[in-house]
């Protein structure tokens, strides 16, 4: 069988000469981002704090850890770039190396929500009936709860720790991915090109996969890249009520909990912390804005 | 109206039911042995055993369900560990100092939150629409932590205006009849305490304000821009009415519909936000004593309260439906 050529200056021609303007999901994304000032402001602060995650044993001056009682509670200089905390740590280190987890824990637990609740939404939105009653009213259950109540919760009762904190900040955020996955597959479902991948003896395994997931997948990356920001405030807030990291780790929440008793004789050791948590929230934030504004069409003004 | 409301209640039945599901749960969320974990670290293994069966964790799974649901049902939600008082009657001392927080907080977002989204939407492009956006944009990202902290230092310590801490100065006397200290001081006459507690409610509710108050103000600018496009709105100046007039009159009235459903969705936000702006200012509502509980692992008070708090989210959502209907009748009707 010949492939299907273009008939010239038909529609999929070419006139030569003319330069041709690439399009498809990452390239126009990528286009609509660039318009937007704050976007790029927000992406490139999302870089940095990846940077420096990544980078933390290069970047940091001294050791998180290192304890320096007869150094303790040293306002910032050339020593101490930031100050130093209650036991004498560097603040700035403490913050390099709390990025990781502090970042960490709300990249990951966004990518535990999205996984859990695409996969939820995929299945109530395909199969419908029984299985979406169920799941949707389950959903319906946990939404019932504000969501960071849930996540304390949760926290308090299976103890306090990282991983914990991971896991409850997923778990609160999965019926919103579930809601947002099911609403996109019911209107994709009902499409021709669905219709036609069964009409080809499609199964419905390889047409979720690779014909229903592909369209979803937009919205939930806008989604996620929201829900960031939202995640990174509950990890620090549960760290900040001592159910997250426990000491001596460095994570920017448990810093700024430890740290305020001190806020009359030493509040930069809280304003490191509190700068940086809100830092990173607003760089997600603007950068969620901008893609959201890139890749809906609703949202397009 | 009526056959909505009925009909929204009706709905919230298996809600309710799923709540107490979840909650009922909890318990079994800690890991080990719950009887062991509750009765500390030194209790005997009779102690122990004792503990489990006056709560019941001897029985199977619905046994323990029905037992626990057939209290709640009855107003009990069962006792705390560290006091052994009732933990409604506990519930009932400190839900006030709540109320009065959280009801502060929601009218100061609401009352800054609203006109500055008008404001914003009505002077598109100007400065103060991207200062009031700039604003709500910080206002979103800061956790209610961290401005707590921020105001706590600034207008407590550097600025020395405002108290932080408790609700009241230890040298005042109140005579409480309702519990929220405000209207308490002007209904016993006591100015002295009515303006002492204003003091010391500004800066925790200011504080639990500003997340609503940033989305209110946003939603608010977004769907009055929406609605400023519309065609009716041309007509409406094409009739030659003034710019204030065609706000106010005509696209403030539906532009203000996705607004009362955000406002109901930030009553969750300003329930969860007590817990830690009450632990920072040491208010004593079910806020700081949810903190309290967790420090001690007070495992039913933690249980008790994250119900409770659930079924109000439950009710004002409902009530917030209602309003909903109330201005649109689509809705009713639907």
């Amino acid at each position: 069988m010949t492939e299907p050529r273009a008939v010239a200056g038909g529609p999929g021609a070419l006139p030569e000469g003319l330069p041709r303007r690439e399009s498809g999901l990452m390239r126009d994304t990528w286009r609509m981002l660039r318009r937007s000032a704050s976007g790029q402001g927000g992406m490139i602060l999302i870089l940095l704090f990846g940077l420096v995650a990544v980078c933390a044993p290069a970047l940091s001056p001294k050791d998180p850890l290192e304890q320096s009682i007869a150094h303790r509670l040293r306002p910032p200089s050339f020593a101490n770039l930031l100050g130093t905390d209650e036991l004498g740590r560097d603040v700035l280190s403490r913050l390099i190396f709390g990025s990781r987890l502090s970042l960490g824990v709300g990249v990951i637990a966004v990518l535990i929500a999205m996984l859990l609740g695409g996969l939820v939404g995929l299945a109530a939105g395909f199969q419908r009936g029984l299985l979406d009653n169920v799941l949707m009213r389950l959903m319906d259950i946990m939404m019932a709860f504000p969501s960071t109540l849930l996540a304390i919760a949760i926290v308090a009762f299976r103890g306090p720790g990282l991983f914990n904190t991971l896991l409850a900040i997923g778990v609160i955020r999965v019926p919103g991915f579930a809601r947002l996955t099911r609403s996109v597959v019911l209107g994709i479902r009902e499409q021709e090109f669905v219709s036609a991948a069964r009409c080809m003896g499609g199964g419905t395994i390889r047409i979720v996969f690779h014909h229903v997931l592909p369209s979803a997948i937009s919205p939930l990356i806008v989604q996620s890249t929201l829900g960031i920001g939202g995640a990174i405030v509950e990890a620090a807030g549960l760290g900040f009520l001592g159910l997250g990291a426990q000491p001596p780790t460095a994570e920017w929440g448990t810093m700024l909990s430890s740290s305020y008793i001190y806020i009359l004789r030493a509040p930069w050791a809280m304003f490191g912390p509190a700068l940086a948590i809100v830092l990173a929230v607003v760089a997600f934030n603007l950068f969620g804005d901008a893609l959201r504004d890139a890749l809906d069409p609703h949202m397009r003004s | 109206m009526t056959k909505f409301v009925l009909w929204r209640l009706a709905t919230l039945l298996p809600v309710m039911l799923g709540i107490s599901v979840i909650v009922f749960f909890f318990i079994h969320l800690i890991p080990g042995d719950p009887a062991a974990v509750m009765a500390g670290d030194y209790a005997a293994p009779g102690q122990i055993a004792e503990l489990r069966t006056a709560l019941g964790l001897d029985e199977s799974l619905p046994n323990q369900y029905f037992r626990y649901a057939r209290r709640l049902l009855h107003g009990d939600l069962g006792r705390s560990i560290h006091t052994h008082n009732p933990i409604a009657s506990e519930l009932a001392t400190r839900l006030p100092a709540s109320m009065e927080l959280a009801l502060s907080a929601m009218l100061i977002a609401i009352v800054i939150g609203i006109p500055a989204g008008i404001l914003s939407a009505t002077k598109r492009g100007s400065l103060l629409d991207a200062a009031s956006m700039v604003g709500a944009l910080i206002g979103v990202s800061m956790p209610v932590y961290v401005l707590g902290l921020i105001a706590m230092w600034m207008f407590a310590f550097k600025l020395g205006w405002l108290p932080v801490g408790g609700r009241l100065a230890a040298d005042l006397q109140l005579q409480r009849t309702t519990g929220f200290f405000v209207p308490d001081g002007l209904l016993s006459g006591n100015f002295p305490a009515c303006v002492d507690a204003v003091k010391h409610l500004m800066v925790p509710a200011m504080t639990l304000s500003t997340v609503p108050m940033a989305i209110i103000a946003r939603i608010t600018r977004s769907s009055l821009l929406d609605c400023l496009s519309q065609d009716y709105i041309r007509t409406a100046r094409g009739k030659g009415l003034t710019e204030p007039m065609i706000v106010i009159r005509h696209a403030l009235k539906n532009g203000m519909l996705p607004v009362v459903t955000v406002i109901g969705l930030q009553i969750g936000v300003i329930l969860s936000g007590a817990v830690l702006t009450e632990t920072i200012f040491s208010w004593p509502g079910i806020g700081r004593w949810v903190y309290e509980a967790i420090t001690k692992r007070d495992y039913p008070v933690i249980q008790g309260m994250t119900l409770f708090i659930g079924v109000v989210f439950l009710f004002t959502s409902l009530l917030v439906d209602c309003l909903y209907a109330l201005l649109d009748p689509r809705i009713r009707y639907d």
